[in-house]
């Protein structure tokens, strides 16, 4: 039997913190860390009667969020009450939205290898976060409330997602705009960030979906990408072998790398939505809009543009660099202190992601540094492979300069014909196989030579000189050869 | 001092010794009055409901759930009347978190026509306080829904909730009033509403069109003033909607009450599921387990439309019939019953009732008319008053 073809179907609900000073309905410090319970008042530890007071900035953060994301932001709302039982959870219920979320019906556009796509925000609506259970040995569990009250969004997408690598694009933009915005640090791995996955898979071209499952405790851009790839597999072969999918809450564990189920439709709980009688409807004004309207910076997606047209990049490449505003601000930066755009954005992309990480972009270097290596590497001081050697030194160690590492670490290009030459003469000697076989015809045996006198210069000969000396000493029969200065 | 403190001792030696008797008092703060006579330049006695939290002051809901529980800090309303000198005498008892079984429904009018010149605060959701002060023989007065602050109110039905004033004579309302009313920060649905009630104005009663709710008790006859009669359609509603809104509101705020931060914990669990429930179950009576049952179950999927939602439009359409009466007649005067009243709190309207023959009399107006509506209320106080 011919194997289906299936399509993974996807949506995100992504919890992001609110960057505010204090929390949501109280005074409270929304600092991250602290003694456990040193940022708690009546108001957010419960106590009865200490009722709550909207935090206007996390509203105004809220409705900016919806801007920037194309949403319609709703003129008068709610907030409501849902009610569940959980030790972290004080007052017994959680402010939230129900049915009237203060954004709603916007997109986002993602730029994968496969091109542009339009993403779908189906609604953003504020709430409260929990506080958090800690497990003490000997003291059993006890309840931190330092993260109680910190004002959030949850951002749902419409199920317009159908691979790993366009949620991680829609996750990288949203980031994006939310710091371009300063409505949240949206840092994952201080919990600023969560994401939610909902995912079903079906046959391709089949309209309906299939049943969902929803995916939590997902921390890391790792994480996600390796649960949906476990969970679609699993989800396939489950059909595949003829059994049967159930609406489900499903964890992913880390170390095996495999999600499990966490609860059932059946255990879910009745939230029992009630309007908060405690708080004043939400007013949003027209003047309020054109205001928060008239304090977007600029976004992305604009930025993206610019890159494109002013310094020639491509999409991908322009989205890579647009996602974050730290990684964005480093690279004009050094764009401005003279760094070739190209050049300095193939460095960023190729060596400094690898370095920094997948999940968040922090480099303490100064962008001038990376504008002088670049540079370097234009004068022929440095060939492209130590130009490498010398980032990966200063992002272990910033304080020190490209032009001390160059000379400290003796990286300098060997431009000199009289000092090369000699040292491929060597080379050669010992390859005779190798020139044996590069003249008859084998291309892959150049490149070995070359190898060999890069190793032997530790990656500092002159790329091109090096083929000239060779052409001079084994001739040329192969035409351009593609040469890269590995190390 | 010596004269305030032998003043207050004998508050006290009265109050214990005949506390069994009135079951005004859940908890006597002798100890927490003296000091509080220290530097108070005009001190005055006063009692808070057991639903009002005084910080250092034992506060519970008349509920074996929060027996030890010692709130933080001060509701605003207790707040403001220590800062103009108020001494607690005690907190006093009430239903069970407003709802559920007590000795004494009304402990805080009890403990108010006890003792000379005591002035007391109640938290209520439904007019209760008024059956009270008909039944003691006070006065007592509701101020508009939002011109007298909730928080360190125990929350039972939160957007009926009001703090209400009773008190052995009229003048002592204004007073109060001035004390408690006016926007808190820490209450958002708080309004800066009316000020200054100690200076009321003179009213003529003929001309503002007073008129009787349903044509109900010879009210015209014993004030001596025509009066026009209305009639209030919407009012059959007024208590099943109530019911069902306040329970809604009460389940979801007794959810806080779960053993774990604080409050009454069972002694022995073997899951967070169970100590839940072994909590509630034995630090909650029986008619405040009810009522929150019977909430969840209207707020429960399936139920809400059918139940809360229908509520919501009632209270809707009794908010709205009422206030158009009051559009042509200033005041409304009706008996003091709970179908009134609780007509009135879902409108948010102030109240005051006065002891008035078996029924009582009970007046209202528009929201946050509350000084004219005490400037009418001393009116016919007066007249009263001559009459006698
Ligand atoms: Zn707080």
């Amino acid at each position: 039997m011919m194997a289906k073809n299936y399509e993974t179907v996807m949506g995100l609900e992504v919890h992001v913190e609110l960057k505010t000073n204090t929390k949501m309905f109280c005074n409270c410090s929304t600092a991250f860390g602290g003694k456990p319970n040193e940022h708690t008042c009546p108001v957010c530890l419960g106590l009865p009667g200490a009722t709550p007071v909207l935090n206007e900035k996390a509203l105004d953060l809220a409705v900016t969020a919806g801007l920037a994301t194309n949403c319609q932001i709703r003129r008068v709302g709610r907030q409501d009450r849902k009610n569940y039982f959980y030790p972290d959870l004080a007052k017994g219920f959680q402010t939230s939205q129900g049915d009237g979320p203060i954004c709603y019906g916007g997109y986002l556009d993602i730029e994968t290898a496969e091109g542009k796509k339009r993403i779908r925000i189906n609604r953003i609506h504020i709430e409260e976060d929990a506080g958090k259970l800690v497990h003490e040995e000997g003291l059993g569990s006890l309840v931190d409330n330092n993260r109680a009250g910190v004002p959030l969004v949850e951002i749902v997408s419409e199920a317009d997602l159908r691979s790993a690598e366009e949620v991680l694009a829609y996750l990288h933009k949203l980031r994006a705009i939310l710091t371009y915005t300063g409505v949240s640090d949206a840092r994952m791995n201080e919990g600023s960030f969560r994401c939610d996955v909902n995912l079903s898979i079906r046959e391709a071209g089949e309209e309906r979906f299939g049943t969902r499952v929803e995916m939590k405790n997902l921390n890391s851009f790792r994480s996600i990408q390796r649960a949906i790839e476990y969970e679609a597999a699993r989800q396939i072969r489950t059909v595949e072998e003829g059994g049967e999918l159930f609406q489900e809450t499903r964890g992913f564990s880390q170390d095996s790398g495999k999600t499990y189920s966490m609860r059932t439709k059946e255990d879910a709980a009745d939230y029992r939505f009630m309007p908060e009688p405690d708080l004043m409807p939400i007013v949003i004004t027209e003047e309020k809009i054109r205001e928060l309207t008239d304090g977007l910076p600029e976004l992305p997606d604009a930025r993206k543009d610019r890159y494109i047209e002013e310094y020639g990049l491509g999409h991908y490449d322009a989205e890579q660099l647009i996602s974050s505003i730290e990684l964005a601000t480093f690279f004009e930066a050094a764009v401005s202190a003279g760094a070739d755009p190209k050049a300095a954005a193939n460095l960023i992309i190729t060596d400094l992601f690898r370095l920094t990480g997948a999940e968040e972009f922090q480099v303490d270097m100064a962008p001038e540094d990376l504008a002088k290596i670049i540079e370097m590497v234009d004068t022929g001081r440095i060939n492209l492979g130590s130009a490498r050697k010398v980032l990966e030194i200063m992002f272990a160690n910033p304080a020190r300069t490209p032009e001390n590492i160059v000379v400290e670490e003796n990286l300098e290009q060997i431009n000199d014909r009289e000092l090369l030459s000699p040292i491929i003469d060597e080379v050669l000697a010992r390859s005779a196989k190798a020139v044996r076989e590069y003249q008859a015809g084998k291309e892959k045996a150049l490149q070995a030579i070359i190898g060999q006198v890069m190793g032997q210069t530790r990656g500092r000969a002159n790329p091109q000189l090096t083929i000239d000396l060779l052409r001079e000493k084994i001739g040329w029969p192969m035409g351009p050869v593609c040469v890269r200065a590995e190390n | 001092m010596m004269a305030a403190r032998q003043k207050y001792a004998a508050y006290f030696d009265r109050i214990e010794k005949d506390n069994a008797e009135i079951k005004a008092y859940r908890t006597i703060s002798r100890e927490q009055a003296l000091e509080a006579l220290v530097d108070n330049k005009s001190p005055f006695p006063v009692v808070f409901s057991d639903l009002i939290s005084t910080r250092g002051i034992r506060t519970t809901a008349n509920s074996r759930m929060l027996d030890n529980y010692i709130p933080p800090f001060d509701a605003t309303v207790v707040e403001r009347v220590r800062k103009a000198g108020g001494v607690i005498l005690g907190k006093t008892i009430t239903r069970e978190f407003g709802v559920g079984e007590t000795e004494n429904p009304y402990g805080t009018c009890a403990a108010v026509a006890h003792g000379e010149g005591i002035l007391g605060f109640a938290a209520d959701h439904r007019g209760d306080i008024h059956a009270g002060a008909r039944e003691y023989g006070l006065f007592a007065y509701s101020p508009s829904y939002g011109i007298v602050s909730r928080y360190g109110v125990i929350p039972v039905a939160s957007s009926m909730d009001r703090v209400g004033i009773l008190a052995g004579s009229f003048a002592k309302i204004p007073v109060a009033m001035d004390m408690v009313a006016g926007q808190d920060e820490r209450d958002g649905t708080t309004f800066p509403g009316d000020a200054d009630f100690q200076t009321l104005e003179d009213m003529d009663l003929q001309s503002v069109r007073p008129a009787v709710i349903n044509g109900t008790a010879g009210f015209s006859e014993r004030l001596n003033l025509p009066m026009a009669e209305v009639l209030l359609e919407s009012l059959p509603y007024a208590l099943p909607a109530h019911e069902i809104l306040s329970s809604g509101e009460f389940a979801t705020n007794m959810e806080r009450y779960d053993g774990i931060g604080f409050g009454y914990r069972a002694g022995e669990y073997d899951s967070v599921e169970e100590l839940y429930k072994k909590s509630r179950t034995a630090g909650l009576g029986r008619e405040v387990q009810k009522k929150i049952i019977s909430g969840n179950f209207c707020l429960s999927e399936g139920k809400y439309e059918p139940y809360y939602v229908q509520a919501m439009k009632a209270r809707t359409m009794v908010k709205e019939e009422i206030e158009k009466r009051l559009e042509s007649h200033e005041f409304l005067l009706a008996p003091v019953d709970l179908r009134y009243t609780a007509a009135l709190y879902l409108a948010g309207l102030p109240v005051i009732s006065m002891p008035f023959g078996e029924v009582g009399l009970l007046i209202t107006s528009r929201a946050f008319n509350d000084r004219r509506l005490l400037a009418f209320a001393w009116q016919i106080v007066s007249r009263l008053e001559s009459e006698e």
